[in-house]
This record gives C-alpha cells, structure tokens and sequence, in this order.
C-alpha cells in the first residue's frame, strides 16, 4: 500500500538518529545548496561518496533507499532526457534537428540524475533517523526570528505536532472502517472511475465524524489542562547542542570547502 | 476550608436553548475532601455533561458549583482547572504530547512553569502511576491501561485535589481495570484526593463511598451502595446483590438486606 | 455452515515492511449451527481470526474453509467475494461505519452491494430495524441524529440485513450501560438460535462466554492454545492465569466459598443461577 519512503522514521540508535535535529535539518537544507557547486565528475564522485557514507551511518539497509527512489524514477527519467535530449555540445552522437544526443547531454543528464537521487537519499536519511516531533522542534527553533513578525510560531508548531500525533490514528481508523465497508461487501479498486469515487462516501463519512469526535475530545483534554492560545507556555522538550551537533555542521563547511577546490574554474555546462 | 471539595446548587444546563428540554435539571450534591463518589446512570442520562460541568468546559444555565469553596466561574475556571482534573473515556484523544514524559508536561507547560520544576514534578507523577520505565515512549507503543495511567499522571502533576473518571475503563481490559482501580484508590487514600467517577460497572460502583444515581438529568439517588443497591425496582445491580435476591427467591433464609462480598461469604460459611 | 481452519499463518503486510507473523499455524474446525467464544488478553491475535472468516485476512499459507468456499492465498481475489456474502462482521463499536443520509440507506448498503435488488432491499431494512426493536419510523432519520445505543442497533441491523450464514462478533457490547449490553447480547443469541448461525464471539467478558457460548477458543501470542467447552476451561485454574483470562464472576464467589467454607459444591457453577441452585442445594444458603 504506501511504498513511499521519504518523510518516515525509522527507529534505531546509529550516530545520525543521535544527532540534534536541527543540526540535521541545517545540513539538510545546505546540502541542497552545496549540490550546486559541484560541477565535474571528481566533485560527484565526492558528492555521491559523502551520500553514500550517510546511507550507511543510518543504519537502514541501502534496499529501503533504493525502494524509496522507485515512485519517483518515472519524474526523474522525464528530467534527465530532457536533458539529455536538448544539451548540445561536444561529440554529437545522434542529431534530429533540435533533438540531439551528444556528450554533453549525456554527461549532463547523468548530473541531473545525480543530483535528483542524490537530494532524495539524502532527505530520507534525515528523516528515517529523525522522529517527525524532533523535527517539528527544529523546524520551531529554526522560525523563532518570524516571531518578531508577529507569526504564531508556537502554536503553528503545537499544531504540526498534534496532526503528527494524529496521523497514524487516522491511518488506522481508515483501515478499521475500509475493513468494515468491505466486510459489507464494498471491493475497493474495481469498476469504473464514477464507482469507484461513490465508494469514497462510506469511508470518508465515517472519518470525518469521528474525526470531529477526536478534536473535539482533544480540544477539551487541552483546556482541561489549562491550554490557552495566548498565553506564554515554557517548553519541557530540549534540544541540546552537542559536540557531535557542531561536528557535523563543520562537516557540511567541510564538504562544501573540498568541493570548491575541485570544481572547475569558470567552466559551466549551462 | 470545609469538608465540601465539591459543592453543586441546583444546577440546570441545556444543550439548545431553543428547546425547553434540559439536559440537567436542578441538581444538587456535594463531594467530600477524600471521597469516592461513583456517578451511575443510562446512556444519555447526562453523565457527561455533568463531567463537563465539573471542570468548567461548560457553565450552567442556572445555579452554582464550588470546587474548595470557590465559585466555578468564567474567571476562575482556569485558576481552579489546577485543583480538578477530568479523565475522558479514549486513552487515544487525550494524549497531546508525542512521548510520555512529554504529555505529562503539557499541563505544567501551561502554567509557564520552569523546567527544572516540570522535571522533578513529571518524575515525581510518573512514579506514582509506575510509569517511570516508560516515559520516553511513543502513546502507540502502550496498552489502554497505561494510557489512561499516563492522563492520571498528567493530572497528578498539577497536584489536584479531584479527578473526575468519564467511563475512563471502558476500553480496558477487566485485568487493567482492576489494576487501574486499585491504583486511584491508592493514590486517593495517599493524597486525599477526591474522586468522581461515571461508570457502568456496578461492580466498582458498589466499592465506591457513595453512589450518584442520574436519571434524566437529574439526581434519582444519592447515598452509601448499601442503600442505592437495596431498592427492588434498580435493575443493574452488583453481582453478589443480584446473587442474594436469586437466593432469596429460591426460599433461601439469607437477610433481606444488601450484602458486600464478604458479608455474604461469611453468611454462607456461618 | 461449518468453517474449517487448516495450518493457517497470517501477517499484516503494512507499506515496504512486514509484520511478524500474527497467527502461527492454527487448525481448527468450528461446528455448524456452533455459538463458539474466543477469549485472550490484548493482541494475542483474536480479531485477526476473526478476520481469517471474511478474508479482511489472507492466510499466507494454509486454507480457510468456509462451508464449501475455499480461501487460499493463491485464490484469494474471487473466494474471498464469495465468503462476504455468507459471513456478517460486527466490528468493535459498529456505530463507527454508518455514512448514509438515512438509517434505510444504510441497512440497504450491504445486501445491495450483493446484488440485492432495491425493492427486496428495502423490505429486509424494514423487517431487520424492527427485529432490533427499534421503531420503523426511525428508517427515515439520519443515523447521526440518534442516541449512541441506537447507532449500534442500526449498524448491527445493516449486518443482520445481509442474512449472513455466519456471525462474526468483535465485542459487540463494549462501552454500553449494562442493560443496553445484556439486550444487544440477547438479541444476538435469540438471532444465532432462530436463523441456526454459526457465531463467533470475542469478548473480555467472561460472563458472556458462560452465559452464551457452548464452545471456548482461547488465543495466545498467535495460536490456539484451548478449545472445548467452558466448563472444561473454568476448571483449569493455572492456565487461566497463565493465559491473562479471568474467571466467571459465579465461578469466582464459588472458588472463595469452597474455600473458606471448606465444602465442595456439586458442579462447577459458571452462572448465577447455577450458583444459586447450587448453594441451596448444598445447604449452604
Ligand atoms: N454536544 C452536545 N450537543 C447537543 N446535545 C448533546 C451534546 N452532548 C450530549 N448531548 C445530549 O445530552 C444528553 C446527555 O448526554 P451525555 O451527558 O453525554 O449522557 P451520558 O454521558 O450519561 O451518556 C443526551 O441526550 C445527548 O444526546
Ligand atoms: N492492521 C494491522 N497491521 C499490523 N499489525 C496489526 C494490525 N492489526 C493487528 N496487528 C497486530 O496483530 C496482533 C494481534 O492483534 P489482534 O488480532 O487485534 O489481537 P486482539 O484482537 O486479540 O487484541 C497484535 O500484535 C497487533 O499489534
Ligand atoms: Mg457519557
Ligand atoms: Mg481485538
């Protein structure tokens, strides 16, 4: 049923689920940044190296990652043979007017394709070894300036992690009441678009109902609780920075530094 | 401060203002510092909306209700949201934190507390409810039983002087029910808190100080099991009372008069 | 209708990562015309039997037979229709898949899935809501606007209304005031009798496996570890414990009684009114 990888956890001890979140998620987002200096097959190779490093300190097997990157091969194809088609440059292989395949293309639909993999493998690594309510702090601590804008950071986050806490509870309940349409013998995925959008109706009623049961029921346990919007809260989660936090901030710097050296000067494929 | 935590005077409280119907009508009680008051009645006698009451979720149409004395008001609910907590019957809807220890801290981060006091009072709450070896984990990791374990402790660590149980059993298990059981009237003989709780199980109701009989919205009984369980007309009844009026049809020479467990024991072993 | 269980093993497959396995191995035969208890603590794999019946759970290896159908991993897709028809569910708190903008609508929902026509459909939602005992007026009312007692009436009537061979049964009087629970388990037990059912019952409450059953599976970490009559498992005290099962609360007084009375009432009592013969006939009371 859900093949998608990215944006779940996956529970372990290794040196990255270690990690203060937001050191993750700042490495994170520079990746990305970084991924952009690199420009010639030494810089890849470093870049692919660092990847593959990462993959490996998560702890979770390279089979997962690889399943991870299967729903979205079709998008990235797409990407790469524009590319590949529409770079001309260098040796020309096959030439059909405005469509050619020549080297650059193909050396530059294979960076494309390095980066596309490379921004997925390492997104996942962030968040396989980062609980979504970790996340949910650093993404927190990282807007706390946008308070000065009057933005209702906390709450926003309060809410993000409630809907976090609700997510799997919703999951299940679809599947207990998908189970009980169908044991009144509803087939789910068969008959024509028209059928198949009617029989939404018996799941989502349920949901829906019971959704509005839950948050009501929350809405009361948190004012109950003395839960007031307004009001300043302290905070019981801490994030603490540890060596290893700054440790792998400076391994980004690192990277980024290593890559400038080996990029090529002035000399750009686009 | 009296001997009254709980004082309710002729308490009306409709749903629809359109409709003359109220949802209670004239109720009037009181709790004692220390007591075990079991509130019984049918589905939709208005168990809930009285639990509602207590905890000031909703204010009565007419009359007054004092928690230690002072008027539960608009202004002073959130003062007096600290001395009476309320259970509700879904473990799940009322869990808001991501991690134990977390949820227990919810109540206390309200209150803008400082967090070396938050760490030593959610400690302090989750070794009352021998939560401790679980306070790091995930609320889908536990049974029924330690949830509703986990909303007493995120109560306890206000230090309340009440909580009120809204059928928070009925979607445990009959083991953890008595263990949960057993644990309140534990912690309410320690602390001198005052318990309220809605049940069904004429069981537990039968071990509580006093019984509330609610019957539309209003008090039908109130008063020792003894006397509630001795009217031939109720129908749900403890098993050994259910037990002594079969004896008693069958020509038995047992007394005509409700019987605990143990008295009856002794009855038939005399 | 007979439902034979052969060597079954089931998991629950969820995304890339798959469960451990949920039941191990289970044969069994469950007697046609049977009203046949399972018992167990928390995750010991009782619903996911239940499951097993109407193939919301495919055995990976193993068959499950339901009187003549057959489900089989390998045949699955078709069987598995084909057992629906004959196997109505109440999952636990039923009230939670009502959709439809009337009570009729719904009750019809089922039988018109299995190709019942509309007409025929709506007379067997007629006769169903009041063979729950609830009033035919109600039909036309939408189930979100009545009581929680008569959600659960309706949703068990939309079960009933399938005219199942067998009933499948999840705890159908969780979270009811004790009088609501005894007429919706009654209801049950007189429709298992009229129709001549074969029902399956999971319950906690081990009142109801006395009063009810005739037979008693008890599960444990995924397998079937008893299965023969409730007086036969209210007499095996160390395994009961074992098991995380409770008594009957007739069979609990009993045990105390005999103990410190020190007598020996003639048969094991797992009613009341077993009880109260019993200790009058015993001289006790
Ligand atoms: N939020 C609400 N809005 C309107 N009516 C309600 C609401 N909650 C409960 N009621 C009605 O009030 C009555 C009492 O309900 P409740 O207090 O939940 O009873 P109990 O807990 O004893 O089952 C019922 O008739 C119910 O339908
Ligand atoms: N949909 C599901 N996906 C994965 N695991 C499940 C699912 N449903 C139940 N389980 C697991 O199967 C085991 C047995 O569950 P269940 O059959 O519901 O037991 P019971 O009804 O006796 O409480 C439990 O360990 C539970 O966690
Ligand atoms: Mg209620
Ligand atoms: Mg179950």
């Amino acid at each position: 049923m859900n093949k998608l990888i990215l944006g779940r956890y996956f529970p372990g001890g290794s040196l990255l689920h270690r990690i203060d979140p937001r050191a993750k998620l700042l490495a994170g987002i520079s990746f990305i940044f970084i991924l952009f200096i690199a420009n010639n097959w030494i810089t890849y190779l470093v870049l692919w190296l660092f990847t593959f490093t990462m993959m490996k300190l998560s702890g979770v097997s390279i089979r997962i990652y690889l399943r991870g990157v299967r729903p979205l091969i079709w998008l990235i194809l797409f990407t790469v043979s524009l590319q590949v088609l529409f770079t001309a440059g260098g040796e020309i292989y096959i030439d059909w007017g405005p469509i050619t395949i020549s080297s650059f293309g193909l050396i530059n639909g294979l960076y494309i394709f390095s980066r596309f993999t490379m921004i997925i493998f390492v997104s996942t690594v962030v968040t396989l070894t980062t609980k979504p309510i970790d996340l949910t702090d650093a993404i927190n601590y990282l807007l706390q300036p946008l308070k000065r804008l009057k933005l209702p950071v906390d709450e926003i986050s309060l809410m993000l992690a409630i809907a976090l806490r609700f997510i799997p509870i919703i999951l299940d309940e679809t599947q207990k009441v998908m189970d009980a349409q169908r044991a009144r013998g509803t087939v789910f995925g068969e008959g024509s678009l028209p059928q198949q959008i009617k029989k939404i109706v018996p799941i989502f009623v349920p949901l829906f109902v019971s959704s509005l049961g839950r948050a009501e029921d929350m809405a009361n346990a948190m004012e109950v609780r003395g839960y007031q919007s307004n009001n300043p809260r302290s905070s019981f989660r801490r994030l603490q920075w540890q060596k290893t936090d700054i440790a792998a901030l400076f391994a980004m710097v690192l990277l980024a530094v290593i890559l400038f050296i080996l990029r090529t000067e002035g000399h750009h494929f686009h | 401060m009296s001997m009254h935590c709980i004082k309710v005077e002729n308490v009306t409280f409709h749903y629809n203002l359109q409709k003359q119907e109220h949802t209670i009508a004239d109720l009037s009680f009181t709790a004692r510092r220390g007591e075990w008051l079991a509130v019984v009645g049918h589905n939709g006698s208005g168990k809930s909306t009285l639990a509602s009451l207590l905890v000031g979720l909703r204010m009565p149409s007419s009359g007054r209700i004092y928690i230690n004395d002072i008027e539960l008001k608009e202004e002073t609910k959130w003062e007096l949201r600290n001395q009476i907590g309320l259970v509700f019957q879904n473990p799940e809807n009322q869990f808001i934190g991501t991690t134990v220890k977390d949820d227990v801290a919810f109540a206390l981060e309200n209150q803008n507390m400082p967090y070396d006091e938050m760490k030593q009072r959610v400690d302090r709450a989750l070794a009352m409810v021998s939560m401790t070896d679980y306070a790091d984990y995930d609320p889908s990791r536990l049974s029924g039983g330690q949830k509703q374990r986990v909303a007493i402790a995120g109560l306890l660590a206000l230090h309340p002087d009440i909580i009120v149980l809204d059928e928070a059993m009925v979607m445990l298990d009959p083991k953890s029910r008595r263990g949960f059981m057993s644990l309140l009237d534990e912690l309410r003989k320690q602390h001198q808190l005052t318990i309220i709780s809605i049940t069904h199980d004429m069981n537990e109701a039968a071990a509580a100080d006093r019984i509330l009989v609610l019957k539309k919205g209003k008090v039908m009984e109130i008063g020792k099991p003894g006397q509630i369980f001795q009217r031939e007309e109720r129908l749900d009844v403890p098993f050994i009372e259910a037990l002594r009026r079969k004896l008693k049809k069958q020509g038995s020479t047992i007394p005509d008069k409700y019987m605990t467990e143990d008295e009856m024991v002794w009855w038939l072993c005399r | 209708m007979q439902i034979n269980l052969q060597q079954v093993t089931a998991d629950y497959q969820a995304g890339p990562i798959r469960s451990p396995e949920i039941l191990k191995s289970i044969s069994t035969t469950i007697k046609s015309g049977s009203f046949t208890a399972v018992v167990g603590k928390t995750g010991s794999g009782k619903s996911s039997l239940l499951k097993l019946m109407n193939g919301l759970l495919v055995p990976v290896k193993g068959q499950v037979s339901i009187g003549e159908i057959m489900i089989t991993s390998e045949n699955a897709k078709q069987s598995v229709k084909e057992a629906r028809r004959k196997v109505g569910m109440v999952f636990q708190f039923p009230e939670s898949q009502l959709f439809a903008e009337t009570v009729e609508k719904d009750i019809m929902f089922g039988p018109m899935n299995f190709g019942v026509p509309k007409a025929e459909a709506k007379e067997i939602a007629l006769e169903v809501i009041e063979r729950v005992g609830l009033d035919a007026t109600i039909l036309s009312k939408s189930p979100f606007a009545l009581s929680g007692g008569q959600k659960r009436y309706v949703a068990m009537a939309g079960i009933l209304a399938m005219r199942p061979d067998i009933l499948v049964l999840d705890e159908p009087g969780a979270g009811l005031d004790p009088k609501g629970k005894k007429e919706v388990m009654d209801l049950l037990h007189a429709w298992h009798k009229e129709r001549g059912l074969t029902t399956l019952l999971v319950t906690h409450d081990m009142d109801d496996v006395a009063l009810y059953a005739d037979e008693v599976i008890v599960m444990d970490e995924g397998r079937i570890v008893f299965q023969d009559e409730p007086e036969r498992l209210f007499s095996e005290m160390t395994a009961i414990h074992q098991w995380g099962l409770e008594l009957p609360q007739a069979r609990k007084l009993q045990i105390r009684i005999e103990q410190e009375a020190n007598v020996r009432l003639p048969r094991i009592c797992l009613t009341l009114d077993k009880l109260a013969d019993a200790l009058i006939e015993a001289g006790l009371a």
